[in-house]
């Protein structure tokens, strides 16, 4: 403990244990939070599939089935889905009806309220009791149905208990045809509305650990028949996998260049102890102790306190990791899978490698080093060659960009990328320096001997900058992307976004529909017919054969799409190939993401089975759409009429203030066959995750900058003894101190406005491909963010130099002369 | 005899070219003696230093400190002979910038096993060299001399059997140096330790018992 304390007295220690922290901090916080966000997403899929997977089929399932998924250790429920008409003693109603088991949903939850429309909400992990039924609130508003008030369903009475509010495969049903009821699936023969006739889909679905799961699903595979799906939690709600998708993006990014800046500020303190230890060592060999005794005294302090510090940061990384999920999406009102400890204890293991790799050119010199080095220091000049360390830096953050990113090839892009930023910076620093030593003669005399201290110390001068340049860059990247996610998120939900989703509008409603919705002054309306069908053919070849072999593909094209026909390209789809209307004839539009999935491509001719006729034209345009804006999206559109004599119904969104509920009662009420879908509650869970994302991201971003301020630190400390030199000469030719501080100010403005000039530029240029690329967002970058890095630059050397500096201005030139051992 | 190197030969190579730093350089030391060692700056005396000490090895011929041919030693071995029994002051003192300067002498005493009263027997020897008051600061809020006299005070702390001073001096100015001779052999006059110096300056020399002159490695004169 004694040798802990003496060694924190240096900087560099400090400095070495301080990045410890933050990467430790900065690691599990990423770690932990990212993966229990992509398992919240999973487990959000799973809730809107209402499982972790499903086999579904049009007839009675194999009783083995859920015999072997027993065997595999996996919780089990059913569901049946037909349509019947539901009644009361005077009107009746075509419903959708699930039968369910009692333990229905396993995964996400039913939300009910009162028939009576309270606002009492009710989160439901079971099915309705026996005899009882939930209905969606077209059915209750249609029938005119009250709390415990019976309707009949078929030969049985059944008791209204519940409005559906969410519901499973809500996401799947928004387009759904038919209003929804749930029913316990005990009643389902008392009905007596199955016969082998009808028209039914029975489910049978699964939970429970994912590893079973996949070994579940290998075993049941092959034994599917040809009208038997598996299904399981991989697709989502595109918008909450963008949108969570996004901040995972970021934060990786966030904390991959907090952890790239903590690792060179590690690999700087370790660089400044090295020679401190290898002369301690020695010293220790000269009083006596054999080689790894000695070894173990210069050392052990480091690595005893490396292991307290690791603790620390991951218990800090567990409550900041713990903060930022609850901003996120915990108020977002999304559950979060509990965080697994045994990722703190690998990351633990990991950040005290991290700092044994970084330490080992330390290790290496002090084990190696001759007690009689203190006789003929020359011995050690070795210590000041700096390339141990840069490769143990370099290896580091090799190790960590891949650990990070978990993708060989885009580690090595990142790095690549990095590397040839840093040689860019550092050429285009000397090369400024250079330029401006021939072009700049300054008059004050404060001025010229901060120009020539940069002149004189190129290679001082260009490390500085050059590192801060590479740090503005990120910081200003990171700043601009952290705003653009936001920006993109706030244009793509504005305060008018749609709240109510009308389905299934019949060709014959739609005008009575306007007329209703003008008196609600909403005129803008934008109907869409739907189409559905299926991709049959591409380019005259059956479509199963010529999609690229993934179950992705293969599961996109076993459904049918919802299509639309206009001319009017919808809000935020942006074409990003071809040509949105054809010169003539007729052509399809296809999202970007669909097309590469299905190897789809401009000009290719595709085939759409619609209800049994076929439609056929090329690809004359690919879309990118914004999946977050709330708005009908579609994966096909065609150009008008290309569709004609396809059955079709129409859909359009509306924002309806302050509440879409009474228009979604009055549309109900007037048109029984037309769906009302509120999106209140999911819009303002979404306006959440966005406000709550912001803090959280804004708070990894501060990890980056302290990281970059430990950087700086280092690399002052490391400077201190020429700079100690150059005041001790200006001093003793009789510059006084304030004249010092002001040349020496003067310097560090001077870097930090190179730093902040090549930084910020270069952040401007690489900014939009990387946005582009990595986050996918339009992204338009300002020059004004240069200024923003001189700023920057100027601003945080200044201060951070001056803070490092300080001391030396008023302490007389004899004792700046003498041996640095301080 | 308690130092005593018998034909030491030394020499490096600078690629193929064999340089010699010492050819045949034989002494010995009694117990309680002082000798200094002169020469010009490159003569090879900081390097006979080194090996008389232990530090180093010679590229033959036998060294015998404390009666032991530490000579075909491993480096452990003769680390564990020097402990407790050998001190040194350096030109450029060698303090731990991190350690005040009591932490620095206690340093001596807490690498030798079975070591008490560590603190009382550092704040004993910072006082003979009349730094009792700078105990608690740092090297880096010390002179020179002061530096050079904590360095002795560390050297001394263990009651060495041999004292080895490399320049002890040689960082300092005129007034300091007398001041820190004059330390030095009283120190070593009191506890009975051998003295063995290499130093350019001839006031530190005449102060010894015996004196050796080396040029080009080998002595050229010695009394």
């Amino acid at each position: 403990m004694k040798r802990i304390i003496r060694q924190l007295r240096f900087g560099e220690f400090r400095l070495l244990l301080a990045a410890l922290l933050l990467i430790t901090i900065a690691l599990s916080t990423v770690s932990t939070l990212s993966n229990r966000m992509e398992h919240a997403m999973q487990m959000r899929t799973s809730a809107i599939l209402g499982a972790d997977a499903m086999i579904s089929s049009s007839r009675p399932l194999d009783e083995r089935y859920g015999e072997l998924a027993r065997d595999h250790g996996l919780e089990l429920a059913e569901s049946i889905s037909f349509l019947s008409m539901v009644s009361t003693r005077e009107k009746s109603l075509l419903a959708g009806v699930r039968a369910v088991s009692g333990n229905y949903p396993l995964r996400g939850e039913i939300v009910t309220r009162h028939p009576d429309a309270s606002e009492v909400v009710r989160r439901n992990r079971q099915g309705p009791a026996q005899g009882e039924i939930w209905a969606a609130e077209q059915i209750i508003g249609e029938l005119g149905v009250k709390t415990g008030e019976a309707v009949n369903l078929g030969e049985l009475a059944v008791r209204s208990t519940g409005q559906i509010l969410l519901e499973p495969e809500g996401g799947a049903g928004i387009l759904r045809l038919a209003p929804r009821i749930v029913m316990n699936i005990e009643d389902l023969e008392a009905t007596g509305l199955l016969t082998p006739a009808s028209r039914v889909r029975f489910r049978l679905l699964f939970a429970g650990d994912q590893e079973e799961l996949n070994r579940f699903k290998v075993a049941i595979t092959p034994r599917l028949g040809s009208h038997e799906r598996w299904s399981d939690a991989d697709i989502s709600r595109e918008e909450v996998r963008s949108t969570i998708g996004r901040i995972i993006s970021y934060i990786r990014l966030a904390v991959l260049l907090s952890a790239v800046l903590a690792v060179v500020a590690m690999g700087l303190a370790a660089h400044g102890l090295r020679a401190r230890q290898v002369n301690e060592a020695a010293l220790f060999r000269c009083l006596g102790q054999p080689g790894l005794r000695a070894f173990r005294i210069v050392l052990e302090p480091y690595l005893v306190s490396g292991i307290p510090v690791v603790l620390a940061g991951a218990l800090i990384g567990f409550c900041v990791q713990e903060a930022a999920a609850w901003f996120i999406l915990e108020a977002g009102g999304i559950e979060l899978p509990p965080a697994s400890p045994a990722a703190y204890s690998v990351i633990a293991v990991i950040c005290l490698l991290a700092y044994i790799i970084v330490l080992t050119p330390v290790l290496v010199s002090v084990s190696r080093v001759p007690p009689v080095v203190l006789l003929r220091e020359a011995e050690t000049d070795h210590l000041h060659n700096n390339s141990p360390t840069v490769c143990s830096v370099f290896v580091l953050i090799v190790l960590i960009v891949i650990l990070l990113s978990g993708d060989w090839v885009l580690s090595a892009i990142v790095l690549t990328g990095f590397s040839l930023c840093s040689v860019l910076l550092w050429w285009g620093i000397r090369l400024l320096i250079a330029f401006l030593a021939v072009l700049i003669r300054p008059r004050s005399s404060c001025w010229y001997i901060a120009f020539k201290m940069i002149f004189s110390n190129p290679g001082r001068s260009a490390w500085i900058a050059g590192t801060f340049g590479i740090i503005v860059f990120s910081l200003i990247l990171l700043w601009i992307v952290r705003s653009d996610i936001f920006e993109a998120w706030e244009r793509s939900l504005p305060d008018h976004a749609p709240n109510l989703f009308l389905i299934n509008i019949q060709d014959s409603d739609r005008q009575d529909l306007i007329r209703l919705l003008d008196r609600h002054a909403i005129t803008e309306a934008l109907l869409y017919p739907i189409i559905r069908g299926r991709l049959a053919e591409i380019n005259s070849a059956p479509a199963s054969r010529s999609v690229p072999d993934s179950e992705e593909s293969r599961h996109r094209i076993s459904h049918e799409f919802n299509m639309t026909e206009t001319d009017v390209l919808p809000r935020d789809n942006h074409v990003s190939a071809g040509t949105w209307i054809p010169a003539h004839g007729h052509g399809f539009s296809v999202e970007r993401e669909t097309a590469e999935l299905l190897g789809l491509g401009l000009g290719d001719e595709i085939m759409m089975d619609v209800s049994g006729g076929t439609f056929k034209a090329p690809i004359t345009s690919i879309r990118d759409v914004q999946w977050e804006n709330m708005q009908s999206n579609f994966f096909i559109i065609a150009t008008p009429g290309l569709f004609d004599g396809a059955p079709r119904n129409y859909i359009t969104a509306l924002h309806v203030e302050p509440d879409p509920d009474a228009l979604s009662f009055e549309v109900a009420r007037n048109f029984p066959g037309i769906t009302a879908i509120n999106l209140e509650m999911i819009l303002k869970r979404f306006r959440i995750l966005i406000e709550q994302g912001s803090g959280a991201v804004s708070l990894i971003f501060l990890f980056a900058l302290l990281c970059a301020l430990l950087v700086l630190a280092g690399i002052l400390q490391g400077q201190r003894s020429s700079r100690r030199l150059e005041i001790a000469l200006f001093k003793s030719l009789g510059a006084s101190g304030s004249f010092m501080r002001s040349a020496v100010m003067g310097e560090f403005i001077l870097i930090g406005s190179l730093a902040g000039l090549l930084g910020g530029g270069l952040s401007v240029l690489t900014g939009r491909m990387l946005v582009r690329h990595l986050l996918e967002l339009p992204f338009e970058v300002s020059w004004a963010w240069v200024l923003v890095g001189i700023s920057t630059g100027v601003l945080v050397i200044t201060i951070t130099g001056y803070w490092c500096v300080r001391r030396l201005f008023h302490v007389a030139p004899v004792r700046l002369l003498s041996l640095d051992t301080g | 005899m308690i130092l005593e190197a018998v034909d030491i030969h030394k020499s490096v190579f600078m690629g193929d070219r064999e340089i010699r730093i010492l050819s045949g350089i034989s002494l010995a030391v009694s117990a309680g003696d002082s000798i200094a060692i002169t020469g010009p700056s490159g003569s090879g005396k900081t390097t006979l230093l080194g090996i008389l000490a232990g530090l180093d090895l010679p590229g033959s011929g036998i060294v015998r400190l404390l009666g032991q041919p530490f000579s075909e030693m491993d480096e452990n071995a003769r680390a564990l002979m020097r402990n407790g029994k050998v001190g040194f002051v350096f030109q450029s003192f060698h303090l731990l910038a991190n350690l005040t300067a009591l932490e620095n002498v206690s340093l001596a005493l807490e690498v030798v096993p079975g070591s008490r009263d560590i603190r009382q027997r550092s704040q004993h020897a910072l006082s003979m060299v009349g730094l009792a008051d700078r105990a608690e600061h740092l090297p880096s809020q010390l002179s020179g001399g002061e530096q050079q006299r904590v360095a002795l005070a560390r050297a001394m702390v263990i009651n060495p059997a041999v004292l080895f001073a490399d320049e002890p001096t040689g960082n300092l100015d005129h007034g300091t140096s007398e001041m820190v001779i004059e330390m030095l052999f009283s120190l070593c006059r009191e506890t009975g330790a051998t003295l063995v110096l290499v130093s350019h300056d001839t006031r530190l020399a005449d102060r010894c018992d015996s004196r050796f002159r080396i040029e080009a490695g080998k002595f050229v004169s010695g009394s």
